[in-house]
């Protein structure tokens, strides 16, 4: 209910220190290990048995600005970066996060066809084979510093690291297809 | 219970072939042969599918466990490939944990081609992968079948065309043979017999002509037909597509393959098509005359043909990419284009214009490189094709000189010859042109099929029957998500009398508006149904059903076009009295009054020249005009200031007398005259009751009036 009174004072909306964002630190903030293997947290001195990580900004800042959230998707505190915590804690930090993110490195094209709009993809990710069709290139491709994701039909997603440190093949193969 | 899905990420996420199974009331995920978990389902609540980002796990529910799910027990992780059949699986044990039943897995959803193992996308009916090459020829030709005739007319007309044209070197060759070279073998009127032949030739020439505008003429009437029946056909479907689909789409990319595409289309088949026609038949015309006259000197000019098209099929595939990548930056281009137009307001007030003229300076420039590079290509490759192809003419020069000096052939065949073969290079030369008009009309036609053969997610029942709304509105058991393994509703059990006014409450994200959307069916749940006078709503017909249901939207959208068009847009038969009372009842008549064309008062795009309050009152005008027997009112006041509200609140309040209604409103004070207070909490119907008993029993609707009443003491 203070949350309501606050919202609706135009003052402190507006007020430069209202953009200010308080982000949990390693002095307030401690994850462990339930022994259901979830992530759990102490936050303030709360102790929340399952949190969940997401990350604000997945593409450009993948280590910074990691909302913890309960179950319930109630925001708990924000990470602004994953360093500024121990490395036993960053372990757990990302070993949560690759949970949630599942974006497999391609290292090599395979073929590329492109059939009645569709764009049918054979890579290699490491030894593993894998095949995934990708529909409107333009809106299923998230750029991202050298490298971009592309989005398949349902909803996978799969990494191109550098585009200009990608074998020469692949890379002949795949120009092309992209903006 | 016996069954088995796939999954396909190890617990370290890394990819592995795995069978997630349910065998008795155990639960088995195992890959390589290992067993990596064995549960029995004895004492599970349920079991949670999660999905994150390219990836999801499910997750069993213990019995005693608490909101939080901490003591859940993961049961795999899968990459969002398997999610169709992992929600599926999912859906098969909650229901036997639920009701005890038995069911099998329902594969009907499941994106996956049979034949390649690959997934194709949401809306589309079959493999694209696996199609034949020829399927977009039969697609245009299924679409072509009514102008059938009309095309064998053409055929015939270019047929006599080429007839015309291929018989004039002959007359030429007769010309110079008989009554040039050797004057003494003519009659004594030479003059006269060469006039005769100058006639001829000119009157075949005309007669070629007249033959070809006639076709063409024809042509142009068949291509306008066709591009107009397909620019109505994809029109037309997407209007009949679920919103879930439209929304997909952007308005720039579905504007394009209504207008620019149908219009390539067009262009291709009034100009190449008939063309295409015309350089067949012609080539097989005067292939059959060269041959007549000498079999070496056709052999001869025919012996670069095999390579140039070995040449050009080559060329092909990389022509299309090529031309697909120039759709993709024009279509991008367009998004943005329309995007800025649309939002000019927003650009404006932030004072960003020379922000948006650098991003649409940049998709253009973009847009540009690709066209200017595409031409390049073809600016470099055409000459070297044509001139390879060519080839042929200087061996009929040598070779041709030979045989006239040996007296194997006549001048007049040698002369002959050479004016055949520009006709025959003629449909050579066009074919080396073929890849890049192909390339763009194929690209054209898939984008335009693609929409047309978009499969209707929320079809009409095949015999449906008529929409009767005299009775109550039931929902029985209802589960519904937008991605079916996340469900935003679930066991929604509701009966709404005829004549009620339901208001529906909770805090945002609960449901309230995914309910409304199963009303209007928008969406079908995924199970339970919805029964409208006992009649499953899926059986009644979806056109009559919306006819006899009215919507105000808290986002009212108004056409271009007058107040009157506007309110009649709800029954265009409607008479100007109707209209008037109409408006009268949504108190927007004063309003209309005070403008000086009254209700001629033309409306800018998206209704901007009337305010908020006057907005919503045309629309609420719109739907008093339909005399609904079910009204949906979303959240139809929420944007207003008290005083319009209050307006907005007595026009409603004699609308929905008598007429079921399903009424969303954050203010919670919009919804005091209904008749039960429905309040959605994390998708499921948490409270029921009127406003004086869900105020008694103190729970969320309680605590929501309260944090109410705190923001509007700060409002006084």
């Amino acid at each position: 209910m203070n949350e309501v009174k606050n919202s609706d004072n135009y003052s402190e909306i507006i007020s430069p220190d209202s953009l200010k964002t308080d982000y949990v630190t390693a002095e307030n903030c401690r994850f462990f290990e339930t022994p259901s293997g979830f992530l759990g947290a102490e936050i303030n001195g709360n102790t929340y048995r399952r949190v969940i990580l997401s990350r604000a900004l997945p593409l450009t800042m993948p280590d910074k600005y990691i909302c913890i959230t309960d179950v319930e998707k109630n925001e708990l505190g924000i990470i602004e970066d994953i360093s500024y915590f121990t490395e036993e804690q960053q372990k757990l930090i990302n070993g949560e996060l690759s949970q949630r993110y599942f974006c497999p490195v391609i290292t090599e094209i395979l073929s590329i066809k492109e059939k009645f709009g569709n764009f049918y993809f054979d890579v290699k990710i490491g030894n593993y084979k894998k095949n995934f069709t990708v529909k409107n290139l333009n809106k299923n491709i998230r750029y991202h510093g050298e490298g971009f994701d592309l989005i398949d039909v349902d909803g996978s997603r799969y990494r191109i690291l550098d585009f200009d440190k990608f074998p020469s093949k692949s890379r002949r193969k795949l120009e092309p297809y992209i903006y | 219970m016996n069954i088995s899905v796939k999954f396909d990420l190890s617990p370290d996420g890394e990819y592995c072939d795995g069978i997630l199974s349910l065998i008795g009331e155990e639960i088995t995920a195992k890959f390589d042969e290992k067993i990596i978990f064995c549960v029995s389902i004895k004492g599970v609540r349920e079991i949670v599918l999660r999905t994150y980002v390219g990836c999801g796990m499910i997750e069993l529910v213990p019995e005693d466990s608490s909101d939080n799910m901490d003591n859940s027990i993961e049961v795999c992780r899968f990459s969002l490939s398997c999610v169709d059949e992992v929600g599926e699986f999912c859906k098969v044990i909650n229901h036997y944990l639920k009701y005890n039943e038995e069911t099998d897995i329902n594969t009907s959803g499941f994106r996956v081609c049979p034949k390649c193992g690959r997934h194709y996308a949401k809306g589309v009916n079959t493999c694209l992968f696996c199609v034949e090459k020829s399927y977009l020829i039969k697609k245009l030709a299924t679409i072509s079948k009514p102008y059938i005739s009309w095309l064998l007319f053409c055929g015939l007309f270019v047929l006599l065309s080429s007839a015309c044209s291929a018989l004039i070197p002959v007359l030429n060759k007769n010309l110079i043979d008989n009554y040039l070279i050797n004057p003494e073998l003519s009659s004594n009127n030479t003059v006269v017999q060469i006039i005769k032949y100058v006639g001829i030739i000119a009157l075949f020439q005309i007669m070629a002509k007249l033959f070809g505008a006639i076709s063409n003429r024809r042509a142009n009437k068949i291509g306008g037909s066709i591009s107009n029946d397909l620019r109505i056909m994809v029109y037309d479907k997407t209007q009949r597509l679920s919103v879930s689909s439209v929304a997909g789409k952007t308005s720039g990319d579905l504007m394009k393959r209504i207008s620019r595409d149908t219009e390539i289309v067009k262009n291709f088949i009034t100009e190449q098509g008939i063309y295409a026609l015309e350089k067949v038949i012609m080539f097989i015309v005067i292939l059959v005359v060269l041959l007549k006259i000498s079999p070496l000197l056709t052999a001869i000019i025919l012996v670069p043909v095999p390579a140039v098209m070995f040449a050009i099929s080559k060329y092909w595939s990389k022509i299309r990419v090529r031309y697909e990548k120039q759709w993709r930056s024009d279509s991008r281009a367009n998004s943005i284009l329309h995007d800025i137009i649309k939002g000019i307001r927003v650009v404006k007030t932030f004072g960003s214009e020379k922000r948006e003229i650098e991003k649409f300076a940049y998709a253009s420039k973009k847009l540009a490189d690709i066209s200017v590079s595409n031409e390049h290509v073809w600016a470099v490759v055409f000459p070297f094709l044509t001139l390879f192809m060519g080839i042929g003419e200087f061996l009929v020069i040598y070779f041709g000189g030979r045989m006239v000096i040996s007296g194997t052939i006549s001048i007049g065949e040698l002369l002959a010859f050479n004016l055949y073969l520009a006709y025959i290079y003629q449909p050579l030369r066009w074919m080396t042109t073929l890849p890049r008009r192909l390339g763009e009309v194929t690209t054209s036609l898939i984008k335009i099929f693609e929409i047309i053969d978009e499969k209707h997610e929320i079809a009409d029942a095949e015999n449906p029957v008529p929409a009767d709304l005299n009775g109550d509105i039931v929902f029985k058991n209802v589960q519904f998500g937008y991605k079916p393994y996340e469900p935003v509703l679930r066991d929604i059990n509701l009966n709404v009398k005829q004549g009620e006014m339901i208001g529906l409450v909770g805090h945002s994200g609960a449901g309230k508006s995914t309910l409304i959307n199963l009303v209007l069916r928008l969406y079908d749940p995924d199970s339970g149904e919805i029964l409208i006078n006992n009649t499953n709503i899926k059986q009644i017909s979806q056109t009559e059903y919306r006819e006899k249901v009215g919507v105000v939207f808290q986002e009212t959208f108004l056409f271009s076009g007058s107040i009157y068009d506007n309110i009649a847009y709800a029954k265009p038969s409607a008479k100007p009295s109707e209209i008037i009372a109409a408006a009268k009842a949504a108190n927007a008549h004063d309003f209309i009054m005070n403008l000086s064309d009254g209700y001629n008062t033309i409306i800018g795009e998206d209704g901007h020249t009337l305010s908020g309050g006057e907005r919503q009152r045309v629309s609420i005008a719109r739907a008093v005009l339909r005399n609904p027997e079910l009204l949906i009112l979303d959240e139809a006041t929420s944007a207003l200031d008290p005083n319009t509200e209050e307006a907005i609140q007595d026009a409603l309040s004699r609308l929905v007398k008598g007429r079921t209604t399903f009424a969303i409103a954050h203010r919670l004070s919009t919804l005091r005259n209904a008749t039960r207070l429905i309040v959605i909490e994390k998708g499921k119907i948490a409270e029921t009751g009127t406003h004086d008993e869900l105020l008694k029993q103190n729970g969320i609707y309680a605590s929501l009036v309260s944090a109410q009443r705190e923001t509007s003491k700060l409002e006084n």
